[in-house]
């Protein structure tokens, strides 16, 4: 008898869920007869949007392998991140403006003033998340679990500020002057200058004839985060650093009594993580060719949610995050409603996690007080 | 000792309380007070700013004074947001109409900046005066009249609990604007067009009225779509638009949104995707009518477009116009905001009112006699231009200024009708 | 000695707060401070009669009113003019001044004295003495025309979510990142039952039941699918619930629902076939406007009692209502503490594995506690809707769920009066504190720093650019966090388990600290 009911529970409870969804899904856009007619339309485009959320994600994925080394050391929501990846937007403008590259139109001289500018970023947002750190977590790490996550809210506050006040500056952000520092920024379009100057079409497909566009920011990004996840996979796993990092992640009492010095591993992590926030920064300021104090709540959120979903701690399962978020807002932008998009992506993370209640590719460790 | 020290505190308690007493009965004085609540924080600071700067300005010209000396002006700038919120809080929005109501020195509140404020503060200072509310900015139609289509059926009547009309404001409203953009399109040649707006009052509410005019005049409108204003950018939504026409672009996108909505990503992408403001036409209301948008896409990619703004030409500005911008740039720098004159001519008009009240030999401490003033502004000669309030308390300019953005600002395209 | 330190330091803050507000805000103030000293006083002094103790405290009491109103009288005519604020010697500033000297030293000792009554009278007297500076507020607010009691008010609507929220953050331990989509069920099940948007509408009184009930409804809909996510995933969860909830109050302005099998499944396999459609499509819902959108669901009715309907523009009524709610929820919170199901919550929150061993059902105790959750977060929604009058989908964003976490933390989570102080220090720092600090300093740059910079134009441009306070809001309120957070890591009040496991970290860590110093020596 109980063998029948829960042979035939599964499928009654999918076609329940289809009806479910075919019901009430065209209240929020997810009308599948439209969809399907619209993907039968035009099949092409399906595969653009797919470069679109594979670029998209690579941004929120480079931010979340930084967000997800912290978060696996620490284990705590470091609010502040995604604040630092815009100021990592903003020290690439400044540096980008400083160094006159802004105006400039020979390539090689584009090409140094991006290193530079990607350097300066590195060293200023690894710094900065190492202070956030000192000052705001430190103190706070034999305080109860959720304490510093108090800490941090207020930290983002404080570096969202001091990203306004930047903003505002005319002589360290172009501007006219009258628009203070509320106001988006142009961050121009650096890398399409730079590949027009030397006789060359940044858009990679156009001759293929495919109608498709995929531009060398979008192959920049992507692969820039790939080579980002790689090296960092291979660090963590065979550097002493990074061997001391996973330690510490795993039992700090006990890798402290290993002789592993607690303090540096931790400033260590945080100074990689603001690094790659900086880094992260240049990329979407080069790639969205925007710099805006506000930018890094939404950022902030979305890689963070992105780090979860992978797996804390899971360099890889941030990657694969930070893609399916990217790819999910594109998706649903184009053939949903970019109204809803914000609600269907979260509401895919949901049934994700209900699913694999440790991310992606967390480990099904059983219990973790 | 300890009974000695208690009738000693008695004493004192007594002896505070009738001192206190007194002094409550007294207060007010020869002191006109005006109000402003703005939201003055991040998204919106670079607009409400100029406008507190132009309101201060105003009264500053004035000297400080009103009725030949007799009263003194002051002007307060309070803040309708919050930190908690990062924008404007319903909650303090409620709050300043109440401190507004209960401050009896005060005869003027200017604002709000967001319709939704406008919808709250408007019934609290209706049944307390009535205290008049002039605002620069709100645009939503419902506020002070009905308009077929864009209101709900109990606007704007449930916003007078008192019958009287308390509000009066200088910002043209979406049932004008909307056909405005929608001339100007026809005048381009536009046959299909794209909506979009930012989901919020405003935007949502001048992309509604546009998408009405524009099945009037024959334009099909091909779909609005309400976009996320805190996302990252907006290239998927952009390739969708570029099959939409029948597998192809369509000849305009009409943008309803405030310039902080992240309009400038939503140019790039559009840029990028559907090709340059020449080929595919991008028009926008007063809310993207700011160096902000230039600032944040970048001339080359601002490059054509258009955005319509109450008021004249700037070649056709009268003196008094040119003299407020003038003036405006030796205090606090050069400004093209549209709202700084919208702020400087709602300080005008309720000066004016006080001003009024005096003439006829009335008291302007008195809210209604001020209000009455108020509704009774006829050929104001403001910064503006020469304007009236109607009996709705609607600014009566028929005249759209359109710009577009050539060589990083805006420019002078042509002055439209409604 | 030490007992006139104490005295000094309420003193001084006392002080340094009424340069913020000026008028009447002294008398206030030394209300507060004094029972505030008091009470500090109350605990460390040693047993013994009413009037010794009175006497004992005297001393103290006249230190921190003395330097309170001399700093009120600084302020007065030092400060404030620097801010572009004069008032002369009036009868006002006499009055506030002697008065707030009077609570100062009148409260500090009254409530020093409670040490002289046995143990159950001294709670007695401390309830009693709470409840009356509680009810006496309003009143004397209106009469000094401070206009605090509205900030007051929607600092107890956060109280309120706090409470809620402690209940599944603190006592059941579950990290919940999307408490403001409750919040957001309370206020709009309000709005659409008592509003003319479907034109009905219900009695409050009713309504704040029914919201609370629909709040504990979703409460249980969505804990019960996450039961199996654990820990901070189960604090994406929540977010993501968070997110989607405002969205869709934003959205749902147009609803159309056709049933899908005479729709396009029926007609759809007849196409298939060649035959045209023969089943006419059922439409249930068309083009509806359930929310409003971002224009809001506006005007919302209000309370009525006894004839009387409420207005916003006394607040004195809602305060009271208020204050009635969170003494509900205050006793309910607190029955439910000391239940089977309130031990239920500490023990899975503990051990859930032992717990579940032990014949607790985690099921049952999470999913109590997601809808009972819920439930406080449904009452402040009603209240809020009503008290504004109008709701916007925006306000219960993020950054709400965030600040609701921040009541609960920063006051001591797991503890009743630490969140009941946690929401009142957070939002009387947004509404009351940062707001009056932000005009007292653009006051001192307008009127003293920029002028004294009149030699140097390019500076005086530069500071009044990027000097200006009201840039600076989101960093003076992130600093107020941090600190708070630095000086106080366990909470204001932190609960007494807490407070337990706390030391037993720093005796371990003692322990370690010992045993490595000495390996190093080694």
């Amino acid at each position: 008898m109980k063998s029948t009911l829960q042979k035939f529970a599964r499928p009654i409870i999918a076609i329940i869920t289809i009806y479910l969804v075919l019901l009430l899904g065209p209240i929020a856009a997810l009308d599948i007869p439209v969809i399907a007619a619209s993907i039968a339309k035009n099949p092409s485009q399906l595969l653009q949007f797919l470069i679109i959320g594979l670029a998209n994600g690579a941004i929120i994925a480079i931010i979340a392998l930084g967000y997800t080394m912290v978060y696996g050391i620490i284990e705590l929501i470091n609010f502040a991140h995604g604040d630092v990846y815009m100021i990592g937007v903003f020290t690439a403008l400044t540096t980008l403006s400083l160094t006159g590259t802004l105006k400039s139109q020979d390539p090689v001289r584009i090409g140094i003033g991006i290193v530079i500018a990607l350097v300066v970023a590195v060293v200023v947002g690894a710094t900065l998340n190492a202070t956030i750190e000192r000052l705001a977590y430190r103190p706070l790490r034999n305080a109860p679990r959720l304490a510093p996550l108090i800490s941090a809210i207020g930290m983002s506050f404080i570096v969202e500020n001091i990203g306004l006040i930047w903003a505002g500056q005319s002589w360290l952000v172009p501007s006219f002057g009258t628009t203070g520092g509320g106001a988006q920024k142009e961050f121009p379009d650096l890398l399409s200058r730079m590949f027009v100057n030397m006789n060359m079409n940044p858009d990679l497909l156009a001759s293929s004839g495919l109608g498709l566009r995929f531009t060398i920011k979008d192959l920049l990004v992507i692969v820039l985060a790939g080579v980002l996840m790689i090296g960092l996979r291979q660090f963590v796993q065979h550097t002493k650093l990074g061997k001391a990092m996973r330690a510490t992640a795993q039992n700090r009492d006990a890798a402290k009594m290993l002789g592993i010095d607690i303090d540096w591993v931790i400033t260590a992590t945080f100074l990689i993580g603001g690094g790659l926030a900086g880094a992260a920064g240049l990329m979407a300021g080069l790639y969205n060719n925007n710099a805006w104090w506000f930018m890094g709540f939404r950022a902030g959120l979305q890689s963070f949610t992105a780090a979860v979903l992978g797996g804390i701690g899971n360099i890889t399962g941030a990657m694969l995050g930070g893609f399916l978020i990217g790819l999910l807002a594109a998706f649903s932008d184009g053939y949903l409603n970019a109204r809803w998009t914000n609600a269907w992506v979260f509401a895919t993370l949901v049934l994700i996690l209900l699913f694999r209640p440790n991310g992606l590719l967390g480990e099904q460790t059983g219990q973790k007080a | 000792m300890n009974k000695r020290l208690f009738v000693l505190l008695s004493v004192l308690v007594i002896a505070s309380m009738a001192l206190a007493a007194c002094a409550g009965g007294g207060g007010g004085g020869a002191t006109l007070k005006i109000v402003s609540s703005l939201p003055m924080t991040g998204a919106s600071l670079t607009q409400t700013q100029t406008i507190v700067n132009a309101m201060q300005l105003r009264v500053e010209q004035a000297g400080g004074k009103a009725c030949g000396g007799k009263y003194t002006l002051t002007y307060e700038p309070w803040d309708d947001a919050s930190a908690a919120l990062g924008k404007w809080d319903p909650a303090v929005e409620t709050e300043n109409a109440n401190k507004a109501a209960a401050d009896k020195s005060i005869v003027a509140y200017l604002g709000t900046f967001n319709s939704g404020a406008a919808k709250l503060s408007i019934p609290i200072l209706n049944q307390s005066g009535p205290l008049v509310m002039i605002s620069p900015a709100n645009t939503a139609p419902g506020l002070t009249h009905a308009a077929a289509g864009l209101t709900d059926p109990d606007e704007p009547t449930k916003y007078y609990p008192s019958g009287v009309r308390n509000y009066a404001r200088v910002a043209a409203t979406d049932d004008f604007q909307g056909p405005v953009a929608v001339n100007l399109m026809v005048a381009l040649g536009v046959k299909t067009l794209y909506i979009l707006d930012d989901q919020e009052v405003y935007g949502k509410g001048v992309a509604d009225s546009v998408n009405q005019s524009a099945v009037k005049a024959g334009i099909t409108v091909i779909a609005q779509e309400g976009f996320d204003p805190k996302a990252a950018d907006y290239k998927a939504l952009m390739t969708k638009i570029s099959t939409s026409n029948d597998g192809g672009v369509p000849d305009a996108i009409f943008l309803g949104a405030i310039v902080d909505n992240n309009a400038a990503q939503i140019l790039k992408d559009k840029v990028a995707i559907l090709g340059d403001n020449e080929k595919v036409k991008f028009v926008g209301p007063d809310g993207i009518y700011t160096a902000a948008l230039i600032e944040g896409a970048g001339a080359d990619v601002a490059e054509g477009v258009f955005a319509t703004t109450p008021g004249l030409a700037f070649k056709d500005i009268g003196e008094a116009g040119k003299k407020f911008y003038a003036d405006y740039a030796a205090k606090f720098g050069e400004t093209k905001e549209p709202y700084a004159i919208m702020g400087y001519d709602s300080m005008g008009a309720a000066l004016k009112a006080i001003e009024d009240v005096c003439a006829a030999g009335g008291d302007p401490t008195d809210r209604a006699a001020v209000n009455k003033a108020v509704f009774a502004i006829k050929d104001f000669e403001g910064a503006l231009g020469t304007w009236s309030f109607d009996e709705n308390g609607d600014i009566t300019l028929p005249y759209f200024l359109v710009g577009q953005i050539k060589g990083g600002s805006y420019a002078d395209y042509g002055t439209f009708t409604p | 000695m030490q007992h006139i330190k104490t005295g000094v330091i309420f003193g001084v803050l006392a002080g340094l707060f009424t340069f913020l507000f000026g008028g009447w805000s002294v008398t206030m103030l030394g209300i507060f401070a004094g029972a505030g000293l008091g009470l500090a006083l109350e605990n460390k002094l040693e047993r013994g009669t009413q009037l010794a103790k009175a006497k004992e405290a005297l001393p103290v009491a006249l230190v921190a009113g003395g330097l309170m109103v001399a700093l009120s009288l600084f302020g007065n005519f030092v400060v404030q003019p620097a801010t572009g604020k004069f008032t002369a010697l009036n009868t006002i500033v006499v009055a506030a001044n002697i008065l707030g000297f009077i609570a100062m030293v009148g409260l500090a000792m009254l409530t020093a004295s409670f040490r002289g009554l046995d143990e159950k009278k001294e709670k007695t007297a401390k309830t009693i003495l709470l409840a009356a500076i509680v009810i006496a507020f309003p009143f004397i607010d209106v009469f000094m025309n401070l206009r605090w009691t509205s900030n007051i008010i929607f600092a107890l609507i956060f109280v309120i979510l706090g409470l809620g929220l402690n209940i599944v953050v603190g006592y059941a331990g579950l990290l919940n990142l999307g408490y403001a989509a409750f919040f957001a069920i309370g206020a709009y099940t309000t709005g659409i039952l008592s509003s003319p948007q479907h034109d009905i509408f219900l009695n409050f009184w009713l309504v704040i039941w029914l919201a609370a009930g629909m709040a504990a409804l979703w409460g249980f809909l969505l804990g019960a699918p996450t039961l199996p996510v654990r820990g901070d995933y189960l604090g994406i969860v929540t977010l993501g619930f968070g997110e989607i909830i405002p969205v869709i109050f934003k959205n749902l302005i147009d609803v159309t629902i056709n049933e899908p099998l005479t729709c396009w499944i029926i007609p759809g396999i007849q196409r298939l076939f060649g035959a045209t459609s023969t089943v006419a499509c059922i439409n249930l819902v068309s083009h509806m406007d359930l929310t409003a959108g971002e224009k809001g669901i506006n005007p919302i009715g209000r309370p009525i009692l006894f004839g009387y309907e409420f207005q916003s523009n006394n607040t004195t009524p809602w305060y009271f209502l208020i204050i009635l709610i969170i003494m509900l929820t205050v006793f309910l919170i607190q029955r439910m503490y000391k239940s089977r199901l309130g031990r239920s919550w500490m023990a899975i929150r503990e051990d859930e594995l032992a717990s579940a061993q032990m014949g607790i059902d985690p099921v049952k105790t999470k999913l109590a506690a997601f809808a009972i959750g819920a439930v406080f977060a449904g009452f402040a929604g009603a209240f809020y809707a009503a008290y504004i009058r109008a709701i916007f989908p925006s306000v219960f964003d993020f950054s709400a769920s965030i600040i609701i976490l921040c009541v609960v933390i920063l006051g001591g989570i797991g503890n009743i009066n630490g969140v009941i102080v946690g929401g009142l220090v957070i939002m009387t720092a947004d509404r009351l504190f940062l707001p009056a600090l932000k005009d007292f300093l653009k006051g001192l740059l307008d009127f003293t720093i920029l002028p004294a910079l009149s030699s140097n134009p390019g500076l005086q441009a530069a500071v009044s650019q990027n000097a200006n306070p009201i840039l600076y809001r989101f960093l003076l309120f992130g600093l107020t966090l941090v600190i708070m957070m630095r000086v106080r890591p366990e909470g204001l009040i932190p609960s007494a388990q807490m407070r337990a496991v706390l030391h037993a970290d720093e005796e371990i860590e003692a322990v370690q600290n010992d045993e490595s110093k000495k390996a190093k020596k080694g």
